[in-house]
């Protein structure tokens, strides 16, 4: 289990993580959350022991990953960008990575260069952006480390590419026994496969749910009434959008005081609409934090 | 303590820099013994006077590294560069941090690949050239050479300043401030000195070198290179500052801020050295340049005020510039 503990962390005198607090369970997709600049890869990078916590502590079943670096062995962390591995040929950084994590699978490795159509000579540079975001998912795999940190996977790939990466994440989840951390703001991914998803606001856990529970929590509605949109149900409750007469309202499953106040207003349509976790996070954080 | 895949990855992106230092110095040593028993012979039989006269400085001067030991300099200092700087300066560095090893390990894999890279580079290169020598006719002159003493001279400078630039390349965060941070302070006693002597000389002042003497010879690293300066240093000297810089080099490497990685500096607190530094050595040089160009005969008052014309504008542009180095995170 990785544990995340009270962790703060500066950088040059802007506080990016202020206690920050959570778990990641074995077996299980963890989708980290939040706007640009909420601390999304500062965190990734903090448990994979890239950067320490200024105070606070990150544990990997039980161990420091700073005090007891070979319990990384145990972490992939698989950055937003693959330069690192471009001087590398297909052959050359399974041999290198055999050697840094002694569980590496090759015969799943090349199966995979296989069924996603990779050459299995050449450099990894000559590789498409989308082909190398594909590969260094493969190698973090075929490692058969315990947990794998990913840092915004699918940023700026096509959208074929993209559904394959988010097939194979998934299908690997559910065939070994790993944890996978994904930071995002692509929320309409993360709905789909996470279990679990951690909300970063400012610096803070803003929120921590598990997904099915968070659906249940909330519940979407388009009402539409004969004169103006009322204001104070702009005021006072999460407008997802409105246009003229008709707007879709974002409120508490159980809330009935405010299903009261729309209401009261007789509106000629009140419907529940389907609920998606963007709707939740846009009406929760708000703005740009959705980002197609 | 120096892990087989650590050791894959510093072959795999530093090879071709540690071929360099070796083809540096079977150049200075290896090809130039074969040529110089080429040029000896020709010497012997045309002016034999001339080679009687000569022939102690010609043995010497093989064994004193000249050009090729200030490009071998370069280069070991490009060589550290690539271990830390140019890690620091791509995606490299997280891809290090999060590999399964401590810091410890990371700094030693690096330090004794690049060391052996020079020492054995140097070593096969320099014996290869004694053996040359000592199989050829010429093999009496050896006798007039101190061999422990042009081995391990230059030896220990180039040692010593590979360590002095690993040290460096741990405060900071890439491989251009690596490299001109390594030059500027391997130079610093003297070029301090030199920029506070003319200063006061530009005042009419006289500054005394003669307290300064070991920082003018046995601190500048130059002087390793000559076998003709042996007799006045000694090598205790580099041997004690290369395990300073590497005890200290490792021990900034384990305490490197990777989050500052890609600025000019890494660690926050030498920000104010830096920032009250650069510009207060600009103020100099700008003084001493500026001031040079006053006519020969012209009194002191025009060199004064040439000298604050020069530092004040040199002190505008390195403020400037200074800021914007330490604040581009």
């Amino acid at each position: 289990m990785i544990k995340v503990n009270n962790v703060t962390k500066s950088l040059d005198r802007t506080r990016i993580l202020d206690q920050v607090n959570f778990q990641v369970q074995p077996g299980t997709i963890t989708g980290v959350v939040g706007r640009n600049g909420a601390g999304k890869t500062t965190l990734l990078r903090m448990i994979s022991g890239i950067i320490h916590a200024d105070n606070g502590s990150i544990s990997v079943d039980g161990k420091s990953v700073y005090r007891e670096p070979d319990i990384k062995q145990n972490i992939v962390f698989v950055p937003d960008s693959t330069d690192a591995l471009k001087a590398y040929s297909v052959k050359e950084i399974v041999k290198f990575y055999k050697t840094v994590y002694p569980s590496f699978d090759e015969t799943y490795y090349y199966n995979l260069l296989d069924k996603f159509n990779f050459k299995k000579t050449g450099k990894i540079k000559q590789m498409s952006k989308g082909q190398k975001a594909l590969f260094s998912l493969i190698l973090a795999f075929a490692t058969n480390a315990q947990y794998i940190l990913l840092d915004e996977p699918t940023d700026g790939l096509d959208v074929i590419i993209k559904k394959d990466i988010l097939q194979f994440i998934a299908e690997e989840v559910a065939k070994q026994d790993v944890s996978v951390i994904i930071s995002s703001h692509r929320l309409d991914e993360l709905e789909k496969m996470a279990d679990h998803i951690v909300v970063l606001k400012d610096g803070t856990v803003e929120s921590e749910v598990e997904m099915e529970e968070l659906k249940q929590q909330y519940k979407k509605v388009q009402v539409a009434y004969h004169d103006a949109f009322p204001s104070d149900i702009q005021e006072h409750m999460d407008v997802l959008s409105q246009s003229g007469r008709v707007g879709v309202v974002l409120i508490k499953e159980n809330d009935e005081e405010n299903e009261a106040v729309l209401r009261q207003y007789d509106p000629i349509l009140f419907e529940e609409l389907p609920l998606t976790l963007e709707d939740v996070f846009v009406a929760k954080l708000g703005g740009d934090l959705y980002v197609s | 303590m120096f892990p087989k895949a650590l050791w894959m990855k510093e072959w795999k992106h530093n090879v071709l820099i540690s071929i360099s230092v070796l083809i540096v110095f079977l150049l200075s040593y290896f090809l130039n013994a074969v040529m110089s028993l080429d040029t000896w012979r020709t010497m012997a039989e045309q002016s034999p006077q001339y080679w009687e006269q000569n022939k102690v400085n010609e043995i010497n001067g093989l064994f004193s590294p000249d050009v090729f030991g200030v490009i071998a300099i370069g280069l070991v200092i490009l060589l550290a560069g690539f271990l830390i700087g140019l890690e620091k300066s791509t995606k490299r560095h997280d891809f290090s941090m999060a590999l399964p090893f401590s810091r410890q390990q990371m700094f030693a894999t690096k330090y004794v690949f690049g060391m052996l890279s020079i020492v054995l580079s140097f070593t096969i290169s320099f014996w290869l050239a004694v053996m040359v020598i000592s199989q050829s006719e010429f093999s009496s002159l050896l006798s007039n050479v101190d061999l422990w003493e042009v081995f391990i001279m230059p030896l220990a400078v180039y040692a010593f300043i590979f360590a002095f630039s690993m040290m460096i390349g741990s405060i900071t965060g890439e491989i251009k401030s690596q490299i001109a941070l390594t030059f500027i302070f391997l130079f610093l006693p003297q070029g301090l000195f030199m920029l506070i002597s003319q200063l006061v000389y530009v005042h009419g002042g006289q500054l005394n070198s003669g307290n300064l003497e070991p920082v003018m010879t046995d601190l500048f690293w130059f002087m390793y290179l000559s076998p003709y300066m042996y007799e006045q240093l000694s090598v205790w000297t580099p041997i004690v500052a290369l395990i300073v810089a590497s005890v200290a080099g490792l021990l900034l490497f384990i305490k490197a801020p990777s989050e500052y990685t890609g600025d000019f500096i890494t660690f926050r607190s030498l920000h104010p050295i830096f920032l009250v530094g650069i510009p207060l050595c600009s103020v100099l040089l700008g003084g001493m340049l500026v001031s040079s160009i006053a006519p020969y005969n012209s009194g002191m008052t025009i060199a004064v005020i040439l000298y604050w014309i020069g530092a004040t504008i040199f002190l505008f542009f390195s403020w400037k510039i200074t800021k914007r180095l330490l604040n581009r995170a």
